[in-house]
């Protein structure tokens, strides 16, 4: 038995010698037939390129693949979202858009992936995704080597929010000593949630889940006695639940949430550019320059527009873009304003003020260093 | 001539089928460690590029640093303790589920496999379903059914179903009356420890006195009798000298809630490695005038907290409890407390497991059963031994040696399915470990520790396993 099994072995070993020996000079892929065809057909689908990146950017690979891989939600209303036909839709899915328009020229260049609380990162770190925009929180201990992201401008400041039913009595916070919380796990939120609860002496139990779906789907069927997101988050996911008339959202704001995109950290040229296409929409906004109005605005003679919209000097040139990159952002994906208000605004379900989310100019955050 | 006929008696080396097994050996193992080593080499480059650790080399020091998050259920943890002890937690919550889960899928699988080969019709169509439906569906969905479709359902925690004296059922799960050794009640471990070794010795023995005299029982009677009777001394020794420590103190915060413990090194403060803190204590709560603000007792882990109070309470007087105690679950704000409680996702895990399981290892019984010669039961029922007594005596003896092995394999299958507590939110080791490798960016640590955790699970499980089925095992001589 076992000899005829060596012998069996041996026979098969001296095949593949054979063959690997003959197929060596000729491009024939008979050593291995297998593998080899998947390859040569199918070039770089579902396949980021791995250790080659020491060598070359991002930048190259995903002008070369045609397409950008991005990591977003896919249940969270309003940013990132995937309908019945797998349509995705958002605030964040949009800044996907905007960044393939603006390396690409074609927002529709996008493959988008599913990027769970805890995989997110990984899915970074691995190359799975290029790009990471998923109401991801810019935090410390994320940006250094430990987790390895580079953070891009922040795109929406948020704050953790607690939602509960009105007929619990809870009016904040401190009235839910003892209190069962349901919060999705790989998040700030699952932080927050116990250092808030532990800064004011305050019980609770945490009960975790590893979606929006499942944390929101416990809390609404009675397990927990609240749901914790970000309060962004807690907008979206009313819009989801049997009866949102029931239940109310906490004024407390348990903590800063600045949600921003997220990169490899080793390939700054890559950061740059997208940073620099997210800061652009920005500039937009605050130069006035949309999707409607980009024609004549091509004719400006604003130099800070003449700028952005490459018709003077070579931006684009810098960061290894196009010199009209952000043309091709604005013109199909449009500027921050209309990013905002598409996904957002107060013609959404959602609809979310701006708040601190507006532009400096009019009392809130977003502030772009210069387009020069 | 044998001359002739085996003309080369040592054939050249290359057609030694020893040197060749060696050969294909070598040529293995380097094809093993090839692919191996690209894999590492793989990880490290990336690793490197990433900056993420010092030149690619995976460190282990994140598993001291202050884990930030809660654990739902399982051995007591606090957001401000390490990584490596939330893993821990992790760590036992398998083995509960796990262990919980071999029980019960035995006992079921046992019963379901005798079932399946009953003379009685109804009982054994009973069981046919019961393995048909479970064993061809998907483990995930019968998780998911007992979550969402069966616990979910159940009534809400205001309107919670009381279940007589013992406890109430909500869709937070089960909270039961259950009797607790006290702060007084410890010294009651080292009797029961006692009892059990006692009744073990008596019930071996009145076994052995059977056997000689060539009657049949296990002695289990005489064995529980006498344990309970060191048991019950022992309680009446225990009782009669119950006293608390006399450097009993506690500490008190927000003016409702705090720990009772034994201040073991004096200094007043509550330092969970060398205080000791004191379960079930009665205590009296009194507020700035003197007034009694309530009364109630610590739980488990010596702390109590008192939802609503009149007034804030300053300081509180305790009582010696006698060695056990009824401990029954009350509402006290959004939850119950004190008895003990089965959560939702435990026991839908536990359910899903043990179920799916059970189903499996019916087939491993009805099999072994199957497997032992019907003139064994013929014999049997010659003898005038009832159907009971063949099976117990005769058959499942030897059916053992069948069914030992492929159950092996369904222990093991259990464990590693409890990893599907992710998807209901039991933190059970895998489900910890994400959240850590999320918090740490230490996927390859957490993969490695994560693996490490299982083949050790499986490793000690079949080493048992195996000792077992030679135990059981016929001897030849
Ligand atoms: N901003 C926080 C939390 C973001 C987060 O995960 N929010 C939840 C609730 S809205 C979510 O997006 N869930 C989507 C999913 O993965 O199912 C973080 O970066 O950790």
């Amino acid at each position: 038995m076992n000899k005829r099994l060596t012998m069996v072995a041996i026979s098969l070993l001296i095949i593949a010698v054979v063959y690997s020996a003959c197929a060596a000079p000729a491009p024939a892929p008979a050593a291995a037939p297998a593998p080899a065809e998947s390859v040569a057909t199918e070039p770089a689908a579902a396949e980021p390129a791995a250790p080659a990146e020491q060598a070359g950017s991002l930048i190259d690979t995903v002008k070369a693949r045609g397409k950008l891989i991005c990591g977003v939600n896919n249940q969270v209303p309003g940013f990132g979202n995937v309908d019945a036909n797998g349509n995705y839709s958002g605030f964040d899915v949009d800044f996907c858009r905007a960044v393939a328009a603006g390396v690409l020229g074609d927002a529709s260049a996008v493959e988008y992936r599913y990027a769970s609380g805890n995989d997110r990162f990984t899915l970074v770190k691995s190359g799975e995704v290029d790009v990471l925009f998923r109401n991801t929180t810019w935090t410390l201990t994320r940006d250094s080597a430990e987790v390895g992201m580079e953070f891009m401008p922040v795109t929406f400041y948020d704050g953790q929010g607690m939602m509960v039913r009105k007929s619990s009595g809870i009016t904040s916070i401190a009235d839910m000593d003892g209190a069962t919380v349901c919060v999705q796990s790989g998040t700030t939120t699952e932080l927050n949630l116990a250092d808030v609860f532990r800064a004011q002496e305050l019980e609770f139990t945490p009960v975790v889940f590893e979606d929006n779906d499942k944390t929101l789907a416990a809390y609404d069927e009675g397990r927990c006695d609240g749901f914790t997101t970000d309060k962004s988050g807690l907008v979206s996911s009313m819009t989801k639940m049997a009866d949102p008339s029931e239940h109310m959202i906490l004024e407390d704001t348990m903590s800063k949430e600045p949600l921003a995109g997220a990169v490899f950290q080793g390939d700054p040229a890559w950061a740059d550019a997208v940073r620099w296409i997210v800061n652009g929409l920005i500039e937009a906004e605050e130069s006035g320059v949309t999707s409607q109005n980009i024609n004549e605005m091509l004719g400006s003679e604003n130099p800070t527009i003449k700028r952005l919209l490459g018709v003077e000097g070579e931006m684009g040139a810098k960061l290894g873009l196009a010199n009209d990159f952000m043309v091709q952002a604005l013109t199909q994906v449009g500027n921050y304003g209309e990013i905002y208000d598409r996904n957002l605004g107060p013609d959404t379900p959602f609809n979310l003020p701006r708040g601190v989310n507006a532009l400096w100019s009019q009392g809130g955050l977003l502030y772009t260093p210069p387009f020069r | 001539m044998a001359r002739s006929i085996f003309p080369n008696p040592k054939p050249p080396f290359y057609r030694d089928t020893r040197t060749i097994a060696v050969l294909v050996q070598l040529v293995f193992l380097v094809g093993v460690l090839l692919a191996g080593w690209f894999l590492y080499n793989n990880m490290t480059t990336r690793l490197a590029a990433a900056n993420t650790t010092t030149g690619g080399a995976l460190s282990w020091n994140f598993l001291s640093q202050t884990a930030g998050f809660g654990i739902s259920e399982g051995p007591a943890f606090q957001p401000e303790e390490s990584y490596g002890r939330a893993y821990w937690v992790g760590v036992v919550n398998t083995l509960r589920v796990g262990l919980t889960g071999v029980l019960l899928a035995t006992v079921v699988g046992l019963l379901a496999g005798v079932a399946r080969v009953s003379n009685n019709w109804l009982l054994r169509q009973l069981a046919g379903v019961y393995v048909d439906l479970f064993r061809s569906t998907p483990l995930l969905v019968q998780l998911l059914f007992w979550y969402v479709g069966v616990i979910a359902a159940l009534p809400n925690i205001q309107d919670a179903a009381e279940l007589g004296n013992l406890g109430y059922l909500t869709n937070r799960g089960m909270y039961l009356s259950w009797p607790q050794l006290t702060a007084t009640g410890l010294a009651w471990n080292g009797w029961l420890l006692g009892g059990g070794g006692v009744a073990v010795v008596v019930a071996w023995l009145q076994r052995r006195r059977l056997r000689r005299s060539g009657r049949l029982g296990s002695g289990l009677l005489a064995g529980v009798v006498a344990g309970g009777i060191v048991a019950a001394a022992g309680y009446a020794v225990v009782a009669a000298n119950a006293t608390l420590p006399t450097a009993t103190t506690y500490e008190l915060r927000r003016g409702d809630r705090g720990t009772l413990f034994e201040d073991r090194n004096g200094n007043g403060t509550l330092e969970p490695a060398i205080d000791q803190t004191l379960a079930h204590v009665p205590i009296t709560l009194y507020g700035a005038q003197d007034e009694v603000v309530a009364h109630g007792s610590t739980e488990q882990d010596g702390t109590f907290r008192f939802a609503d109070l009149p007034a804030e309470a300053v300081r509180l007087t305790w009582s010696t409890p006698p060695p056990l105690v009824l401990s029954e679950p009350q509402r006290q704000g959004f939850n119950f407390r004190g008895g003990v409680s089965l959560t939702p996702e435990f026991a839908a895990l536990l359910l899903a497991l043990f179920v799916y399981t059970g189903a499996f290892i019916a087939e491993i019984v009805r099999a072994g059963i199957s497997a032992v010669g019907k003139g064994q039961w013929e014999a049997s029922r010659a003898l005038g031994l009832s159907t009971g007594a063949t099976l117990q005596m005769i058959v499942l003896p030897q059916a053992l040696r069948v069914i030992i092995p492929p159950l092996t394999s369904q222990y093991l299958n259990l464990v590693k399915n409890s990893s599907l507590a992710i998807a209901v939110g039991y933190p059970d080791l895998f489900n910890v470990s994400r959240t850590i490798v999320n918090q740490t960016g230490a996927e390859v640590q957490g993969i490695v520790l994560v693996m490490a955790t299982y083949l050790t699970f499986s490793l000690v499980t079949s080493l048992f396993m195996n000792w077992y089925n030679r135990r059981v095992a016929l001897v030849e001589r």
